[in-house]
């Protein structure tokens, strides 16, 4: 996606530049550690950094692409001066939110968009943890950012974590048009389990293998279980889904390229025989959230409350562990520490 | 000895369990994968490579390479601002 900035001699220039430098890219990639540099599971671990840092780059980038890319969202192919189409792979980052919820956009369908605002709250359907924390407000948390971060409590605690404030709460506008904070949308949503599920790093770097359970309804290690992961039922189980099949050919490609210019590693020497790029063979239903990933306390609290409701019970350790939120969620850097120091101040 | 997890059921009183967690001295929750089982470990990963870090310093084409943290240093075996722009021109 071009947008308007200014040309190589400094003039003002419309739709000319780039959304996303690279810069802003690596700036993003900075802020998480251990995306492409993993704890990566037993399974993988033989593997060197680089070469799953490979796989991992082109697993995200056949995601990326395809979710931005014109079939996902209902745009015009695009094409070249000469009027021919631009292959699928270089056609991402057509669009930084969903499109269907711009009211400006042509795309724009405000039954769609209602009938979507069923799945997430906005502050008037916010629980009282979160209306206790953020301003009143009618901002729509519509899908923005390469993750699509979505839902006022998502936001929320996007914001703690990146700027330790309400920054985004109060200006969900910046996961569309701040292209750093674009990029830490999609790697929120690639690097932190949600829901009982693992994350898709957790699927990508062998934190994650399929349970008998999970190997019964087609998942297996590798891209297909991403796919089946971001997608389910939409997708997966279908034979000639195009952009489910556009995502594994996309991978396919990039894990063919790359590879170390010494001969030292390729990305495809990381790819078990076992894994399946492609989710067509995966039962058509949700990701199971009830398997390895279905207990992940996210949360520190500092006491909690005795049976005969007065006593406060504080922990040895300085914190507790637990699944409700309070103000202490564990990615947030020094959420520990923050907590422990509480609990003693206490 | 663990850190204390502290489960609220839909209905009924609070059950404790402990986790295979310590407090380092640092401060920092941290597990020791060798005392757990594998499908716990790979999750106790999870949980450590899902920290983010904000005070990172942004990258910039007059970053020195020395200051790449080691997964930008990665990223960099394999992609440049060539192939960025080339693959994202569109």
């Amino acid at each position: 996606m071009q947008v308007d900035g200014t040309d190589a001699d400094g003039t003002p220039c419309t739709e000319c530049v780039g959304f996303s430098s690279f810069w802003d890219f690596l700036t993003a990639v900075a802020k998480v550690p251990a995306f492409c540099n993993a704890n990566n599971g037993p399974a993988y671990a033989r593997f060197g950094q680089v070469a799953m840092c490979a796989k991992e780059f082109a697993s995200l980038v056949a995601v990326y692409v395809t979710q931005t890319g014109p079939i996902h969202n209902d745009l015009p192919e695009l094409v070249d001066a000469d009027g021919n189409p631009i292959a699928d792979y270089l056609s991402g980052g057509q669009t930084t939110e969903e499109n269907r919820c711009v009211s400006t956009h042509d795309n724009y369908d405000e039954t769609w968009c209602d009938e979507l605002k069923n799945h997430y709250n906005n502050y008037a359907q916010a629980d009282s943890f979160y209306t206790d924390r953020i301003d009143v407000n009618t901002e729509d948390y519509y899908p923005r950012g390469a993750g699509y971060v979505m839902g006022i409590e998502h936001y929320y605690w996007m914001s703690q974590i990146l700027y330790g404030d309400n920054t985004l709460v109060d200006d969900p506008s910046i996961l569309a048009t701040d292209p750093v904070a674009f990029w830490l949308a999609g790697l929120k949503t690639w690097m932190i389990p949600q829901e009982g599920r693992p994350a898709p790093h957790n699927i990508i770097t062998g934190q994650w293998e399929p349970t008998e359970d999970e190997l019964d309804i087609g998942l297996s290690d590798g891209m297909g279980a991403v796919s089946a992961l971001l997608y389910g039922a939409s997708q997966c189980g279908i034979s000639k889904h195009p952009v489910a099949n556009s995502r594994k050919s996309i991978y396919e490609g990039l894990i063919a390229l790359l590879n170390a210019d010494d001969g030292s590693w390729t990305a495809a020497d990381t790819i078990y025989s076992w894994e399946d790029n492609g989710c067509e063979t995966v039962k058509r239903m949700a990701f199971p959230n009830d398997q390895d990933y279905a207990v992940l306390p996210q949360f520190a609290a500092i006491s909690y409350l005795g049976d005969d409701g007065f006593t406060v019970n504080y922990a040895n350790d300085g914190c507790y562990v637990v699944d409700h939120e309070t103000d202490y969620i564990i990615w947030q850097k020094d959420a520990w520490k923050k907590c422990s120091v509480a609990a003693v101040e206490a | 000895m663990g850190i204390t997890y502290l489960i609220y059921p839909d209905s009924g009183p609070m059950e404790m369990e402990t986790l295979p967690l310590y407090v380092s001295s640092y401060g920092e929750l941290c597990g020791n994968i060798y005392d757990t089982d594998e499908a716990t470990a790979r999750v106790l990963y999870a949980a450590a490579d899902g920290q983010f870090d904000p005070d990172a310093a942004a990258i910039t084409a007059d970053t020195l390479e020395d200051d790449y943290p080691e997964n930008v240093k990665n990223l960099l075996e394999f992609l440049d601002e060539e192939d960025w722009d080339y693959y994202t021109a569109n």
